[in-house]
């Protein structure tokens, strides 16, 4: 490419995309370059902000049991829906591959609608589901499980189960893309050679499936980490996360020096546990392949 | 060919099970929303499922209540605003992405896409710490920009899919008939693409519409978008069924512009290349221009 044609590649591209670019710079990049630059800073409860260059909040927030507490709670949980997730989608993205027509249709669109309600009315679902009054309830004092109603709102597993449910779309439709891509000769094949059915699934279906279901857990861990509307509703204040951390130092104590700070800690920690997982998957992946070839 | 490998995987005994299974996630995954929908109709004076006699009550109290009604009316304009705003970035921002290969589309893309992968509660707060050094923390403006940014990435990626799925070939032979680049453009490729702007659109409206974390950090007692209503209202009264009504209204609209964007967009399409017409990998494309 000559010099003249480049540069009136780069003219037409920023025709295109300088206009985009500019207001994004200044309405997205400049905020979140903001936070790290306010998070430095000092906070008295009665003059407010007190411009510093001080890491002092970082200090307060590794060094305090309750905070680590909360943020050991966050990643906890995030693990747990994601893993949980991650089984319960599989078969769902499973079935989606292989049916077709309406029944697809229909499947689809039953995923997506938790995906684009509000987090809200759905929180707002489980507490009326779940609740003392709720059918759940109901249902579980019919059968003689229980004689009075089981304490579900504002507990862990049913934060978990309403994150699951809100975050499945995610997975399935992840773990579905790597399946639709997947050469499903292959799996005839292994049957006509005398693999039985699961055998055909472990040895050849997981595995070539198990890119989708890394992108599904990378979407769901994320979005968990950093849920708000569903823990504030269903979890409340006994089982509290990060976010709401943020939210509360922000609104209520007015302290955005440390709620900065805190928004860098669940964007590293975040960023920093999906690193290390992948590092950890490509020396893995490294490691098996070494030793076949060195079988070979 | 699929049928005998799916009956084969794990006998029928398996798919009975696997059938029971679908129908169970089926009803777990719609279960909240239906909750609250078919509440919403209950003569009893707390929210209860199934809802006990049937009544319009609720809806009618609603127009008691003007702060909801334009709560809705907020929410309503902005996401439709948002996502209208996100639909043209998309469409600038992937057309250079895909159309004219530059180093700074690295950029294009950090500075487009990336919101979608950061904590909505970070974004809201950045927003709010920027805009009010700004000047324009508390204003429509704030709360429209905000939202912006958290619905743009949908819309790109949407818009992407589409533009790369596309057979560029097609753009190239109106072009070798005698059409310029932005003829080619109007008449050829965005009628071929509509479909993935279409659902960028719904997608975008449907984030904005139902967003709560951005909103919360950028709402003022004046100007309170409809989910954050429902959420403080929650907070205090949460089986009051007035909220059962508003909240069914909210429904309803996010359900009317999914199922006008599924009659729009075949699904299928967002798996990528289909039976029959192999998605246009990158290597061939770049093979062609050189």
């Amino acid at each position: 490419m000559n010099p003249g044609r480049a540069r009136h590649e780069l003219g037409r591209w920023l025709r295109l995309a300088l206009l985009p670019a500019a207001l994004f710079a200044v309405i997205y990049a400049w905020p979140m370059v903001q936070i790290l630059r306010g998070s430095l800073n000092g906070f008295d409860p009665i003059a407010g902000i007190v411009p510093a260059l001080k890491p002092d909040f970082y200090v307060k927030f590794l060094t305090d049991s309750y905070y680590l507490g909360v943020l050991w709670r966050t990643v906890r949980l995030s693990l747990m829906v994601t893993v949980v997730a991650a089984i319960a989608g599989y078969p769902i993205s499973y079935f989606l591959v292989r049916s077709r027509g309406r029944l697809r249709l229909l499947l689809i669109i039953v995923l997506l609608v938790p995906l684009v309600t509000s987090p809200v009315v759905v929180a707002y679902g489980w507490l009326v589901l779940l609740g003392s009054k709720g059918i759940v309830n109901m249902a579980l004092i019919a059968l003689g499980v229980t004689d009075e109603p089981i304490k579900m709102i504002y507990t862990a597993f049913t934060l978990v189960i309403g994150l699951v449910q809100v975050l499945a779309a995610f997975m399935v439709l992840s773990i579905a893309a790597s399946l639709q891509s997947l050469d499903w000769n292959l799996v005839l094949a292994a049957r006509s050679l005398g693999a039985g059915g699961w055998r055909a699934f472990g040895a050849i279906i997981l595995p070539l499936s198990l890119p989708g279901v890394a992108t599904g857990c990378l979407l769901v861990f994320s979005l968990s980490m950093s849920a708000y509307a569903v823990p504030a509703l269903i979890a409340g204040p006994q089982v509290k996360v990060m976010s709401e951390l943020i939210y509360e130092q922000t609104m209520a104590l007015l302290n955005w020096p440390f709620a900065g700070c805190m928004s860098i800690i669940l964007l590293l920690s975040t960023t920093g546990l999906l690193a290390a997982v992948g590092v950890l998957g490509r020396w893995q992946r490294a490691r098996q392949i070494a030793a076949a070839a060195a079988e070979a | 060919m699929a049928r005998q490998t799916s009956e084969g995987v794990a006998g029928p005994l398996g798919r009975l099970i696997l059938h029971v299974y679908i129908l169970g996630a089926a009803i777990f995954l719609v279960a909240p929303v239906v909750a609250i929908t078919a509440g919403s109709l209950t003569t009893t004076q707390y929210v209860v499922f199934p809802p006990r006699g049937l009544t319009l009550e609720w809806y009618l109290r609603m127009f008691d209540r003007p702060e909801m009604l334009s709560s809705f009316a907020l929410s309503l304009g902005i996401a439709a605003t948002a996502a209208t705003i996100a639909a043209v970035v998309g469409l600038v921002a992937a057309l250079a992405m895909v159309r004219h290969p530059s180093p700074l589309n690295r950029l294009l893309w950090l500075l487009v896409v990336s919101p979608m992968m950061l904590p909505s509660v970070v974004l809201g707060f950045a927003f709010l710490q920027a805009y009010t050094h700004m000047g324009f923390g508390s204003t429509v403006a704030g709360l429209l920009a905000g939202h912006v940014v958290l619905v743009t990435p949908y819309a790109v990626a949407l818009i992407l899919t589409g533009l790369k799925s596309l057979d560029p070939t097609l753009e190239l032979a109106a072009r070798s008939l005698g059409a310029n680049p932005g003829r080619a453009l109007r008449r050829v490729t965005l009628p071929l693409i509509l479909w993935s702007v279409a659902a960028g659109w719904g997608l975008a409206f449907l984030v904005s519409f139902g967003d709560a974390a951005v909103s919360v950090f950028l709402n003022t007692p004046e100007m309170v978008t409809l989910p954050v209503r429902i959420f403080d209202a929650l907070r205090y009264s949460p089986l009051n069924p007035e909220l059962t009504a508003i909240s069914s209204g909210l429904v309803i609209v996010t359900l009317a512009v999914l199922v006008a964007s599924a009659s729009v967009v075949r699904f299928e399409r967002l798996f990528g290349g289909r039976a029959g017409e192999p998605a246009k990998t990158p290597k061939n494309q770049e093979g062609r221009r050189a």
